[in-house]
């Protein structure tokens, strides 16, 4: 089943997306920001500004929002398409200069001294009894030392 | 001259952190000031820049005697107060009717300034258009050459850039591409010198458009551009560039946001990812291979052997 010429008779009831250019468009797509270098029609531009300023940015936002629709899209949920931008490449100066390293307290002297580290213990741990991950102590966790079990032995000098 | 506040209880101290330099910055706030005489012509214009920048942008009500091109140490003091690195400041004189300056600071001081005529202006008001919600990221459109040669367009595409930016992002929401703010410049340098624009005939067009997206049939939608306003036209006056070295420093990436070199991982000409392991050198007499029993030489089998043929000999 040949459905070309419904497909062409789709296409053409929309506007197309394609522009061309002379020069192609130079983008920083981390700023979404496009530059053009192409030269203006310097009479159209006296006449009738505002219309042809109008529709020369539309070419270019198109372009841009093709190579926007070119990145790696993700669908999120309740946001809808997320696109991925690339780093920044147009070198844009800082308002602060970079930071410099703070000196090390004096504790942070003598634990470099000493080869102290500072070991976090992590909230939960994995109890072997229940096979899960558990708090290691509080609620549920693993150090109630006996407290809920259902079956205690009596001891011997009860 | 500001003091240095010792932080006393900790709301101030969170508040100079805030300010104090960081790796990753925060977005820029910017100051809109009014000179010491000022037309309705550039207090809408104020205003309006102002709107475009909706958050992190104060507006002084009040008229401040602000020569920037003279004297910095007010401007100096105002971004200070103000933790601020982007500044506009409008006034309007016979000499210099509608005027608008766009600065930028680096560290306390005046890095760049750009002083632009208003030729025309309409303010967003004028334009009865719906507008879109502030906030959003704008998209940029540069036209004409003009931007790549000459060195008063570069310094402005990169301080307009700057402006409206927003906050650095890593992805965005393609349904939150609002507006487009579109910059174009027209005329020619007449004079051999890139830095000065005295003897330059050209226009800055200023544009603001919102986008609307429409079907096109295609996974990617169809653009279409409707005037939102502000519009101006612009033409430079006087400038005044960053020092190279000043420029250097304030440009320079810290080597925690360098992109890292992945070594001994590439891709070969067919496009798969290839790796690379180094191993160290190997002893081929002590490699460990797999045991096989059958092939185990055993002095008993030998006689055994041996036993087989002298009995065969003797039967």
């Amino acid at each position: 089943m040949d459905v070309s010429a419904q497909l062409e008779a789709q296409k053409s009831q929309y506007k197309s997306i394609n522009v061309e250019k002379q020069v192609p468009l130079q983008l920083d797509l981390g700023l979404l920001a496009g530059f053009d270098v192409n030269a203006l029609e310097e009479n159209k531009l006296k006449a009738e500004t505002d219309n042809y300023l109008k529709s020369y940015t539309r070419d270019g936002t198109q372009l841009l929002i093709n190579e926007i629709f070119r990145l790696p899209l993700t669908s999120v949920q309740d946001v809808g398409v997320v696109a991925e931008l690339p780093k920044i490449i147009t070198a844009i100066p800082r308002e602060k200069p970079l930071p410099k390293p703070k000196p090390p307290t004096r504790w942070e002297r003598f634990a470099k001294l000493k080869g102290i580290k500072k070991n976090t213990k992590s909230r939960l741990i994995y109890d072997e009894k229940r096979g899960e991950w558990v708090p290691r102590w509080g609620y549920k966790g693993a150090n109630d030392d006996g407290a809920n079990e259902w079956l205690v032995p009596v001891p011997d000098n009860a | 001259m500001l003091k240095t506040i010792k932080p006393k209880n900790a709301r101030t101290k969170r508040i100079l952190k805030k300010r104090e330099p960081k790796v990753e910055e925060n977005v820029k706030t910017a100051i809109f000031i009014r000179g010491s005489t000022t037309s309705q012509v550039v207090n809408d214009a104020l205003s309006d820049l102002c709107r475009l920048r909706r958050s992190n942008s104060i507006n002084f009500t009040k008229k401040n005697n602000i020569h920037p091109f003279d004297d910095d140490t007010s401007l100096d003091f105002y971004c200070a107060k103000n933790d601020s690195s982007l500044f506009v400041i409008g006034s309007h004189s016979k000499k210099r009717p509608h005027n608008l300056v766009f600065g930028r600071m680096f560290d306390g001081q005046v890095l760049d300034m750009i002083e632009v005529g208003i030729e025309k202006a309409i303010t967003m008001n004028e334009i009865k258009t719906p507008k879109c919600s502030m906030g959003m990221k704008p998209l940029f459109i540069f036209n004409g050459e003009l931007f790549e040669t000459s060195q008063v367009h570069k310094t402005f595409k990169n301080m307009m850039l700057d402006f409206y930016r927003g906050q650095t992002m890593e992805s965005i929401n393609v349904s939150g591409l609002e507006y487009v703010i579109s910059i174009t410049a027209t005329g020619s340098i007449t004079s051999s010198d890139n830095t000065v624009p005295s003897t330059f005939d050209g226009k800055i067009f200023f544009r603001v458009y919102t986008i609307q997206m429409t079907k096109s049939g295609q996974k990617v939608p169809r653009v279409e551009l409707e005037d939102m306003g502000p519009n101006y036209e612009f033409k430079f006056r006087r400038t005044r560039f960053a020092k190279e070295e000043v420029y250097k420093i304030a440009t320079k990436i810290p080597k925690t946001l360098k992109p890292k070199k992945v070594k001994n991982v590439g891709v070969n000409e067919i496009g798969d990812k290839v790796g690379r392991i180094h191993v160290g050198r190997q002893d081929l007499g002590k490699l460990q291979t797999r045991k096989m029993k059958g092939l185990k030489r055993m002095s008993e089998d030998n006689d055994r052997t041996e036993d087989w043929s002298r009995k065969k000999r003797k039967a």
